[in-house]
């Protein structure tokens, strides 16, 4: 009943009072606001609290939800801001990726230097799981506003102008990341396959 | 094939995002929120709802209960607080008009006039308050009566008129009785003047009784002397020998009378009676010795003939018009001495005796028969 309705529908019901909309709701987002903060915070102690809260907050907001943008900008807003809280708590390092100018030359540059994109050959399932753990490897090691604005990218499955509304910058900047973020993971990669083909 | 993320994005040169990677994502991509969390977050929104539901099944009774009971609460405070005030204030105005009620008729016997006898104070402060002089005098227990503290002075009296009447020492010994009597009046009065005045008293007594006993003494010394002046009886003398006779003396004449001539007898009559002065001017004061030297005078006058009595009145009145006695003479004497040397035609004597007049009453202005 609830599959066909969109997260705002459903936001809108559960405020209304449905609870089984809510789980519907749950359900499509559950995973990957976890692994959205699993990867922002290094850390599953902290990524269960952040996760807990924003949950919360969702559900005390239910009298004045209104649709004002997407439910998964509404969301990812929560969680964005909730980890900045996380962060000038924890990680005061992390913010200062967030404070550096996104429209920079080394962003620019970056981009200029992305490789192209490898070509879609079968690996064995081995060598993509080994390329997958190698991803988030590079994924970890991305600063926290590149990483944030491709996991938003992969996990909320949002455009420019959604990142750069979660995030409170402009389209340019979240463009600038993501850029950055991309060229960061191909460069990595290929360094991978080069290995093996070394090997 | 295409999934749902890759055909509502844009397309971009940059190709970003791109596509491998997110394939190569999503297989590591597996992490999981665990279960514990899925049920504390879903039983948080049933909850949610839930609550809301409730609230919204009461009825209107039930959802206005807790503000209405709060409102009931602040009313009933406010008007018990204003109505314990208007009952103190209510108690506090019946006390006034009570105490105003209970001091106004007492104030009025106060105001009437004061004719009858002494008004018996209420419980005011003044314990005097509508009394008379007399009951607050009479009521003083500190202050002695006016019959005690007279007693004494009554007693004074009787002396001294008996002393005017005997001598002049005993009007001596009256004045010396006063001064304990002075003593006493000058005397503070305090809560007990009797304890004080007793003892004055007693001393008085005794000083009185002292006093009698001198007094018969000289009473007893004065007709002693009196019959010794009897016994110097001499002839008459002539007229000038007085004049001849010492003016100054007074003590010293009794030796100088006893070898003095018979012609001096007139004289040494007089200096007896000054002898016999003398010892009375020690006691008494000058009326009483004036007093004594004329009862001395007259009983020797008496004793003797009538030719002898014009001569020694002679002497006697030379003697006191030249000699400075320490009596003044009265005016009256003085006027008669006047008109008796007036009369002899003593033009002299009489111009004398003006003079002396004069000098012991200069103010005095004489008879035109004697000017």
């Amino acid at each position: 009943m609830h599959e066909g309705m969109t997260d705002e529908a459903l936001m809108l019901a559960y405020r209304d009072g449905d609870a089984k909309a809510f789980e519907a709701l749950y359900s499509r987002w559950r995973g990957k606001l976890y692994r959205y903060l699993l990867r922002q915070c290094g850390n599953a102690a902290y990524a269960d609290e952040l996760y807990q809260d924003i949950w919360l907050k969702i559900v005390n907001a239910r009298k004045g939800y209104e649709v004002a943008a997407k439910f998964s900008t509404w969301l990812f807003r929560i969680a964005h801001n909730r980890l900045i809280d996380h962060y000038r708590r924890h990680a005061r390092d992390a913010i200062a990726s967030y404070e550096q100018d996104e429209e920079s030359d080394f962003a620019e540059a970056a981009a200029a230097a992305l490789p192209a994109p490898a070509s879609e050959q079968p690996e064995t399932l081995l060598e993509r799981k080994e390329l997958a753990e190698q991803l988030v490897h590079h994924i970890d090691a991305l600063p926290a506003a590149q990483r944030e604005t491709f996991l938003l990218s992969e996990e909320g499955e949002m455009t420019l102008e959604e990142i750069a509304n979660a995030t409170g910058v402009t389209r340019e900047t979240a463009k600038s990341r993501l850029r950055y973020a991309v060229g960061k993971l191909r460069e990595g990669l290929k360094e991978v396959g080069e290995a093996r083909g070394v090997r | 094939m295409s999934d749902r993320k890759t055909e509502n994005k844009p397309v971009n040169q940059e190709n970003i995002p791109d596509a491998a990677l997110s394939r190569l994502y999503k297989v590591a991509a597996t992490a999981e929120p665990p279960s514990a969390l899925d049920n504390a977050i879903l039983a948080a929104a049933r909850a949610e709802i839930s609550s809301a539901s409730h609230r919204a099944q009461r009825p209107w009774w039930q959802r206005w209960a807790v503000p209405f009971t709060a409102f009931a609460t602040v009313v009933l405070t406010v008007s018990v607080t204003l109505n314990v005030n208007d009952e103190k204030e209510a108690r506090e105005q019946a006390k006034l008009r009570q105490e105003m009620a209970q001091a106004a008729p007492q104030e009025w016997p106060q105001a009437l006039p004061a004719d009858g006898p002494s008004i018996v104070g209420s419980s005011t402060d003044d314990p005097n308050m509508g009394r008379t002089s007399a009951d607050v005098s009479q009521q003083a227990p500190s202050a002695p009566t006016l019959n005690e503290l007279s007693q004494p002075r009554k007693q004074h009296q009787k002396l001294i008129s008996a002393s005017r009447q005997s001598g002049t020492a005993v009007a001596k010994i009256a004045e010396e009785s006063q001064k304990p009597q002075r003593a006493l009046s000058a005397a503070p009065i305090t809560n007990s003047p009797l304890t004080h005045a007793e003892p004055e008293r007693h001393a008085f007594e005794k000083s009185v009784s002292a006093d009698k006993a001198k007094q018969t003494k000289l009473q007893d010394h004065a007709t002693s002397s009196a019959e010794v002046a009897a016994r110097v009886v001499s002839p008459p003398e002539p007229a000038s020998a007085p004049t001849g006779a010492p003016a100054t003396s007074s003590n010293s004449g009794y030796l100088q009378n006893e070898s003095a001539s018979p012609s001096t007898s007139g004289a040494n009559v007089y200096s007896e009676s000054k002898v016999m002065k003398a010892p009375a001017a020690s006691f008494a004061g000058s009326g009483a010795s004036r007093q004594m030297a004329r009862n001395s005078e007259s009983d020797v006058n008496a004793r003797s003939k009538p030719a002898d009595v014009a001569l020694k009145k002679e002497s006697a009145l030379s003697s006191s018009l030249t000699e400075q006695s320490d009596t003044p003479r009265s005016i009256e004497e003085w006027l008669k001495d006047l008109r008796l040397l007036k009369k002899q035609e003593k033009t002299k004597e009489f111009q004398e005796a003006h003079v002396a007049f004069k000098r012991a009453y200069p103010n005095f202005k004489l008879p035109e028969d004697l000017r």
